[in-house]
């Protein structure tokens, strides 16, 4: 049985790894998400202001792409 | 006359979680819901979400950071509004001088910039789940972006929201 995710400084912790299961990501767990957007965001810090612009860029494209399909009938 | 939505900018870490339907973040994004919070995905959040595929650093949320951003509006109402070259200049100074002053600790250029653009659009709050950003002198921080003639911010985790909301 798992027990209950605790929160610890803000932080959330698990007490053991099947506490930390997460619906939409099976078998990964809260700290390995947690550990990778921390990386993710050191890696995005070191990108030139061109590679960023770049990225909104694709992240608006997509955006826009989701909501022309949800307009359509 | 209606009243304008309060606003909650939602960082990448919390992003990640919500949208992997971890139980905290999904409460704490439900209460605030129920609160007619509006929410606010910034670009540097933006950015993170589309350059996590592009690492070798995010094995396990890579694609699924990727494939988050098309869901972000339709799932879970979150604007992307952005910001005007002028404005975006501006987060940038103030961001640079979050960090000239040392009030970021060791938190990333991005996390400065995450505060300063949630701070410009007129967010209230920053909820987050990154320990780096949680553990920042918010007053500090505060006083540095009223002296920049931007709001003031409260950077919150879901354990937070849930106790208050």
């Amino acid at each position: 049985m798992g027990l209950p995710i605790s929160i610890e400084m803000g932080h959330v912790m698990t007490k053991n790894g099947s506490a930390s299961a997460l619906p939409n990501l099976p078998g990964v767990t809260v700290e390995q998400v947690l550990a990778e957007s921390m990386a993710v965001r050191k890696v995005v810090s070191s990108f030139s202001n061109e590679k960023r612009d770049q990225l909104t860029a694709a992240a608006r494209a997509l955006i826009n792409g989701a909501a022309k399909k949800t307009h359509r009938p | 006359m209606a009243l304008q939505k309060r606003l909650i900018a939602l960082d990448y870490s919390f992003l990640l979680l919500l949208g992997a339907g971890e139980s905290q973040s999904v409460d704490a994004y439900d209460r605030l819901d129920a609160r007619n919070f509006g929410f606010i995905a910034t670009d540097t959040t933006l950015q993170e979400l589309a350059g996590a595929i592009d690492t070798d650093e995010a094995p396990f949320t890579g694609q699924f950071a990727h494939n988050l951003i098309p869901r972000l509006g339709r799932d879970f109402g979150i604007q992307t509004p952005g910001h005007s070259a002028a404005k975006h200049r501006i987060a940038l100074e103030i961001s640079k001088k979050l960090r000239i002053e040392g009030l970021l600790r060791d938190s990333h250029e991005t996390e400065a910039l995450v505060i300063a653009e949630a701070s410009l659009l007129g967010c209230q709050l920053l909820l987050t789940c990154a320990l780096p950003l949680l553990g920042l002198d918010s007053r500090q921080i505060n006083l540095a972006l009223i002296e920049s003639d931007a709001l003031a911010i409260e950077i919150v985790d879901s354990a937070q929201v849930i106790r208050r909301f």
